[in-house]
């Protein structure tokens, strides 16, 4: 017997699906990403549903206007080196040769070369870990089939500096399947163990935890959990707390340039072609499907879990309050990007492993489903079986 | 620049009285030209000659105040004066400064980075402007109350990387950074608004001050996610 809490999922937005080929949607509009600042600026506005966050105010103050702003930076280098665990090797890579890719094919090329070698952000700690291969395995960090740390590359920042950077591979490249979260990749670690060495206080990173970080500089501890990046074409928010409206495939491309702005310390920005290709990219990825779907667990998932995690979304879905699921409500309260709200995530992927919740909370999805998620909700120990087996093929 | 304004009116209304004597005594259908050497008409006065200037102009690009979490002793403390007191506990590679001693490279604690305010200048008159300088950095609250003037450091040429030379041709453009002491705490100078923005005060040889009006503005994010 079902016991469900159907009203533990509202939905802050009307949430409008994506269209059926995101990619498609993109390949059509690409000139008016490219050439059209007024384009840019209204898909600009119409995923900043909350303006009044900081993380919206910054963007809204400086990005797609015609006289001032992040439009007027000059681009970012795109020659990057892979390193090897101990340094010693570096591998040079034109990431962009400047030509507009002209196909579907081309496009998707392009961005998969951006996810795995434009820097995202410089970190001190990376200058000093890069050459340290035991730390580097303690850290979590993973190497690729060429021999190179994986999402590590050496760039030359605007002034002029050899440093190093992470790119959306080190996060989002598990083991080698781009779009899965690194969930053992302990980043906090890696600064603690940095500062540790220098003598500084390195408790504030050292409680992130393993597959999490902390994106808002608010002296709150909030360590957000890596996310998977499939089925993201159905997303209605972007963010944990769902701080980016998905008005379009567009607002992927929008919030990826904006990322790399402030990566590189708002002084270079990246050609445009690259970060619709990034998108095009991300919006591709598909999580492996390891099993066949049990259709007695899709029944128990169709009753329990579909009313958020909606099959036609990707099994994603809008935003549930905070104080509505078993779940720490401080994120979502963050001056930052806190919308009160929490985005439902795509379960495509889900096999892949734990932890889950926003903040890495629960280990697996036994466990998940033991507490009760989203709240107060009872499973028969059949219906919670068949659904695992269900969870387990997507 | 009211001299200028001046002479520029006594010559335009001369030269317009000249125009109007040559047409009336000319042919209305020829044009003005052809009307003036078919006519006695005499020289037209030569114009006052008109002193050329620069005109600059400046467009906001970017800013952010630094990232001190690591290395709050770097950052500016309102009232502390400009260079901060070594820490009594530190010494060697946990020294102070931005920069501590590895090998022959200087590696920032954790993520140091000073404030940044990026500027497009252009010149729109028909001199080159030299002598220009950024005079002063005022940061403001979200709510508009001035909180202070943060120490500029360096004025550079992105292009170039190199000190701003403090001159533009005519018709030139230049993009600036200005380097400057971000608030060590900046949360607590803006009030947990969180936010504000900085105005950057330019002046130039004979030229007016002028001022060019940053947006919102916070610390430079430990992690841009």
């Amino acid at each position: 017997m079902i016991t469900l809490l159907l009203t533990g999922c509202t939905h802050a937005t009307d949430e409008q699906p994506a269209e059926t080929d995101s990619i498609e949607w993109m390949l059509e509009r690409t000139d008016l990403y490219l050439t059209d600042r007024e384009f840019r600026r209204a898909e600009l506005e119409a995923s900043m549903w909350k303006p009044e966050l900081s993380y919206a105010r910054k963007r809204l103050a400086a990005y797609g206007l015609e006289d001032r702003g992040w439009d007027f930076l000059p681009l970012m280098d795109t020659r990057v080196a892979t390193v090897s665990p101990d340094g010693a090797l570096h591998t040079t890579h034109e990431i962009f040769d400047g030509e507009t890719p002209q196909t579907r094919e081309q496009w998707l090329e392009l961005g998969e070369r951006v996810f795995h070698l434009l820097p995202m952000r410089r970190d001190a700690y990376l200058d000093w870990i890069a050459d340290k291969p035991q730390l580097q395995r303690e850290v979590g960090m993973q190497t690729t089939s060429d021999g190179s740390l994986r999402g590590v590359v050496e760039y030359t920042d605007p002034r002029g500096r050899t440093r190093m950077a992470l790119t959306c591979g080190t996060c989002h490249a598990n083991n080698g399947t781009d779009g899965a979260a690194a969930r053992s990749l302990d980043l906090g670690k890696g600064r603690a163990l940095f500062a540790e060495a220098r003598g500084a206080d390195p408790l504030e990173f050292s409680q992130w935890g393993p597959g999490t970080v902390d994106v808002t500089d608010d002296g709150v501890l909030d360590a957000l959990a890596i996310p998977n990046l499939f089925g993201v074409s159905e997303q209605s928010h972007l963010n944990r707390s769902g701080a980016v409206k998905v008005a379009s495939p567009a607002s992927l491309a929008i919030r990826f340039e904006t990322q790399y702005i402030e990566g590189h310390s708002l002084e270079r920005r990246p050609d445009r072609r690259l970060t619709w290709a990034l998108a095009m990219y991300v919006l591709s990825l598909e999580a492996p499907t390891p099993e066949t779907p049990s259709s007695e667990g899709r029944k128990v998932f169709d009753q329990a879990c579909a009313n958020c995690h909606s099959p036609e979304q990707g099994y994603s879905g809008g935003l549930v309050a905070a104080d509505e699921i078993n779940s720490d409500p401080q994120a979502s309260q963050s001056t930052f990007r806190g919308t009160g709200f929490y985005k439902v995530p795509s379960l495509m992927g889900a096999s892949l492993g734990g932890p889950f919740l926003h903040d890495a909370s629960v280990d697996n999805l036994d466990e998940l489903l033991a507490s009760g998620h989203p709240k107060n909700q009872q499973l028969t120990p059949e219906e919670r079986s068949a659904l695992l087996s269900f969870l387990n093929s997507l | 620049m009211k001299t200028l304004t001046r002479t520029l009116i006594v010559s335009l209304t001369l030269l317009a009285a000249s125009m109007t004597a040559c047409v009336e005594e000319g042919d209305p259908k020829e044009t003005l030209e052809p009307a003036c050497q078919q006519t006695s008409c005499e020289p037209e006065p030569e114009p006052e000659p008109e002193s050329s200037s620069a005109l600059l102009k400046g467009t906001y690009i970017s800013a952010h105040l630094g990232t001190y979490t690591s290395c709050p002793e770097d950052g500016y403390v309102p009232g502390a004066g400009l260079t901060p007191e070594p820490d009594e506990e530190s010494s060697g590679d946990q020294a102070r400064g931005a920069c501590f001693a590895e090998g022959d490279e200087c590696t920032p604690i954790m993520n140091c980075e000073d404030g940044q305010f990026s500027l497009r200048l252009s010149n729109s008159g028909d001199a080159d402007a030299s002598g220009i300088i950024i005079t002063q950095l005022e940061l403001f609250k979200g709510s508009g109350g001035s909180v202070g003037t943060l120490p500029i450091a360096d004025v550079i040429n992105v292009e170039t990387g190199l000190a701003f030379d403090g001159t533009l041709a005519a018709d030139e453009t230049v993009n600036l950074r200005v380097d400057f002491m971000g608030p060590a705490s900046p949360y607590d100078m803006l009030e947990q608004e969180h936010t504000g923005h900085l105005e950057a005060t330019v002046a130039a040889d004979d030229h007016e001050d002028f001022k060019i009006e940053g947006q919102d503005i916070a610390a430079l994010p430990d992690v841009a996610t």
